[in-house]
C-alpha cells in the first residue's frame, strides 16, 4: 500500500448499485434459500436495497484523519495461565 | 388500605410504606389485582408473578415492621420488560412465540439490584418480539398481540418496551423497566404519556438481558415522573463484573436544590415534517422552558447518523441471531415482516460495519464538546402521536421524519428522557425529549423535573383508569 494515501477515506468506487443489489440477493438467497418464501422475495430485496443505501451513505462519508483508527482490541489481561 | 397508591409518585408511596400506613403485602395485592384484571385488556402483561411477588412482599413487610428500612423502593412493586431474565421458573419470552416457554436459572442484574433494594417484582411485561430488531412495521408484532395505549385502546402503546409504558400509564405498576436500542424506551413513554429514561450506554448492567445489539442496548426505567426515573436509576446503575461493558463510573441521583437557569439547545429543524399538533405541543413547551432556560438553536455536524446507527444494529443483531435465523424459526414470529426480517442483514459487509464504528467514534468525539455546553438538547420525542393498532409505519419513532436526535443519541450512547408535554385534539399524549452529555443523567433529570414542576401533563390520567377495581 502506498504510504500516506487514502487512510480512512471514502471507498468503494463502483456505482453500479443495481448489480450490487443482485449480488447481495444471491448471497442472501444462498444462505437462506429454503426459508424465504416466494411472497417474501421482493420484500427481502427491498430490505437489501435499504441496507445498501445506508452502506453507500457510509462509504461516501470521509473520515477525519485526525482521529485514530478503530482499535478496541486488547490482549487478554486476566490472570496468566500457570 | 386507607389511601390508594394509584398514580402516586414513588416518594409519596415510600413514605406511606416507611410510616406503616400501608403495607408491602397490601400494595402488592392491590397491583396484582390490577395486573390480572386490566393487563389482558391492554395486552401489556405476559406473566403476572403472583406467588413470587407475595413471597417478596412478606419479606419486605417483616423487615419494615421490624424497623429495617432499605430505602425508597422498599416494598414497592414493579414490572420488567420480558427480555430480563428471571429465575424460579418464570418464563422470559423476549415477546416472541418461539421463546414462549424459555426460562433461565438466574436473574438479570437489574432484577437482582431492584430486589436487593426491597422492590417487588409483580410482572413480566409485554414487548415487541425480539425487541423490534427484526424490522417490525406494525403494532401487532408480539406474542401477546398489539399493546394498547392507556389513552385509547385503539392506539398503540409504542415499542419495543410496550408493556412497560402501558402498564405504568394504566396504573398496573408504580414503575417499570424497559430497554432501548433505538427508540424503545422513548417511544412508549411518548405514546403512553409517561416519563421514560434512557441512561448512558454502560450506565446500567445488561447482564441477563436479551442482546439485540451489543454496542447499542441500554436498560432504563419508565415511570410517572422524571423524579421517579431518577430514584429508580439510582438503584439500578453501577458497575457489574458480569457485564464488561458496564461503566466503572458510580452514579448518585441528586436533585438540584437551587433554582438555577438551565442551558438548553434546540436542534434546528426539530419540527420539520412532523405532525402539526406534535409541533404545537413542542412550541408551547419551549415557551414554558424559556422561563428557566437559556435556549439556543444549534446544528450538529453533517454525518449519516441514521445510516451509521442502523448499520451497526443490523450487523450486530445479524450475528446475535445467526443461529435463530439459520434455523428458520423466524417463521414463527407474529408480524409478517419479522418472519423474513433477519435474512437481508447478511448483506451488511464487514467493512461497512467497521466504517460505521469508526464514524461513531469520530461522531462521539465531535459531539461531546457541543453537548458539554448545554444541560440538554431537546426535540419532540416522536414525530406523530400514537398510531392506530392497524396502521403500518415506516419507522417506530419518527414516522417519515428524520430521527437525528434518536440516531445520534443511541449510536454514541447519550442519555435521554422523554416526558409528556401536551395532548392532541384526540386526547393522545405528545412528548418532549431532553438528550444530555454522556453520564449527565442528573442534568436532564433536573431539567425534566423543573419542566414537570411547571406543567401538569404528567399528572393527567385517563378517567376510566382512576376507578378502583
Amino acid at each position: 500500500m502506498a504510504t500516506g494515501e487514502v487512510k480512512g477515506k471514502a471507498t468503494m468506487k463502483s456505482n453500479d448499485h443495481e448489480r450490487e443489489k443482485e449480488i447481495m440477493w444471491d448471497l442472501v438467497n444462498l444462505h437462506f434459500t429454503n426459508m424465504i418464501s416466494d411472497d417474501q422475495v421482493e420484500k427481502v430485496k427491498e430490505s437489501i436495497a435499504g441496507i445498501l443505501t445506508d452502506a453507500n451513505e457510509i462509504r461516501s462519508t470521509t473520515l477525519d484523519d485526525s482521529f485514530p483508527l478503530l482499535n478496541s482490541y486488547q490482549p487478554f489481561k486476566g490472570d496468566a495461565n500457570e | 388500605m386507607n389511601k390508594t397508591p394509584l398514580f402516586k409518585n414513588l416518594r409519596f408511596v415510600a413514605k406511606e410504606l416507611e410510616n406503616k400506613k400501608i403495607s408491602p403485602t397490601e400494595i402488592t395485592k392491590y397491583y396484582l389485582a390490577r395486573l390480572n384484571e386490566l393487563g389482558p385488556e391492554y395486552n401489556s402483561v405476559i406473566t403476572v408473578t403472583n406467588e413470587r411477588a407475595l413471597r417478596q412482599a412478606e419479606v419486605a413487610e417483616r423487615e419494615i415492621m421490624s424497623g429495617v428500612y432499605r430505602g425508597t423502593l422498599h416494598g414497592i412493586p414493579f414490572g420488567a420488560k420480558d427480555l430480563l431474565a428471571t429465575d424460579g421458573g418464570i418464563p422470559t419470552t423476549w415477546g416472541a412465540e418461539p421463546f414462549r416457554h424459555q426460562t433461565f436459572p438466574y436473574n438479570a442484574t437489574v432484577i437482582n439490584k431492584l430486589c436487593s433494594s426491597g422492590a417487588i417484582l409483580v410482572s413480566k411485561l409485554a414487548m415487541i418480539e425480539l425487541a423490534g430488531g427484526m424490522g417490525y412495521r406494525q403494532p401487532n408484532a408480539s406474542l401477546t398481540g398489539p399493546c394498547k395505549s392507556p389513552w385509547d385502546k385503539n392506539t398503540w402503546a409504542g415499542g419495543s418496551s410496550s408493556g412497560s409504558g402501558s402498564a405504568v400509564g394504566t396504573g398496573l405498576v408504580p414503575f417499570a423497566i424497559g430497554s432501548e436500542t433505538w427508540g424503545s424506551i422513548l417511544s412508549p413513554a411518548n405514546n403512553c404519556g409517561v416519563s421514560g429514561l434512557r441512561p448512558t450506554f454502560g450506565r446500567v448492567s445488561r447482564y441477563g438481558a436479551m442482546a439485540l445489539s451489543w454496542s447499542l442496548d441500554k436498560i432504563g426505567p419508565l415511570c410517572l415522573s422524571a423524579d421517579d426515573c431518577g430514584i429508580v436509576l439510582n438503584e439500578i446503575a453501577g458497575p457489574d463484573p458480569k457485564d464488561p461493558s458496564s461503566s466503572d463510573k458510580l452514579y448518585e441521583y441528586s436533585v438540584d436544590s437551587n433554582q438555577r437557569k438551565f442551558k438548553l439547545a434546540v436542534l434546528a429543524g426539530a419540527t420539520t415534517n412532523i405532525d402539526e399538533e406534535v409541533a404545537d405541543s413542542f412550541k408551547e413547551s419551549l415557551d414554558t422552558l424559556s422561563q428557566f432556560c437559556e435556549i439556543e438553536e444549534i446544528n450538529f455536524p453533517e454525518y449519516p447518523y441514521e445510516a451509521v446507527t442502523r448499520t451497526i444494529m443490523l450487523a450486530e443483531s445479524g450475528t446475535i441471531f445467526e443461529e435463530f435465523s439459520s434455523s428458520g424459526t423466524a417463521a414463527l414470529l407474529t408480524a409478517p415482516e419479522d418472519k423474513y426480517g433477519p435474512y437481508a442483514r447478511t448483506a451488511v459487509l464487514a467493512k461497512d460495519y467497521l466504517k460505521a464504528l469508526r464514524l461513531r467514534d469520530e461522531i462521539s468525539q465531535k459531539i461531546d464538546p457541543i453537548m458539554s455546553k448545554y444541560d440538554a438538547v431537546c426535540g419532540p420525542t416522536k414525530g406523530t402521536p400514537a398510531s392506530n393498532l392497524e396502521d403500518e409505519f415506516r419507522g417506530a419513532i419518527r414516522g417519515n421524519a428524520k430521527d437525528t436526535l434518536g440516531a445520534l443519541g443511541n449510536s454514541v450512547g447519550l442519555p435521554a428522557i422523554s416526558v409528556p408535554n401536551g395532548f392532541t385534539k384526540a386526547n393522545l399524549p405528545t412528548g418532549i425529549q431532553f438528550v444530555g452529555q454522556v453520564y449527565a443523567e442528573n442534568s436532564i433529570l433536573n431539567l425534566a423535573n423543573r419542566f414537570q414542576q411547571q406543567t401538569d401533563w404528567h399528572l393527567r390520567h385517563p378517567a376510566e383508569l382512576l376507578e378502583e377495581i
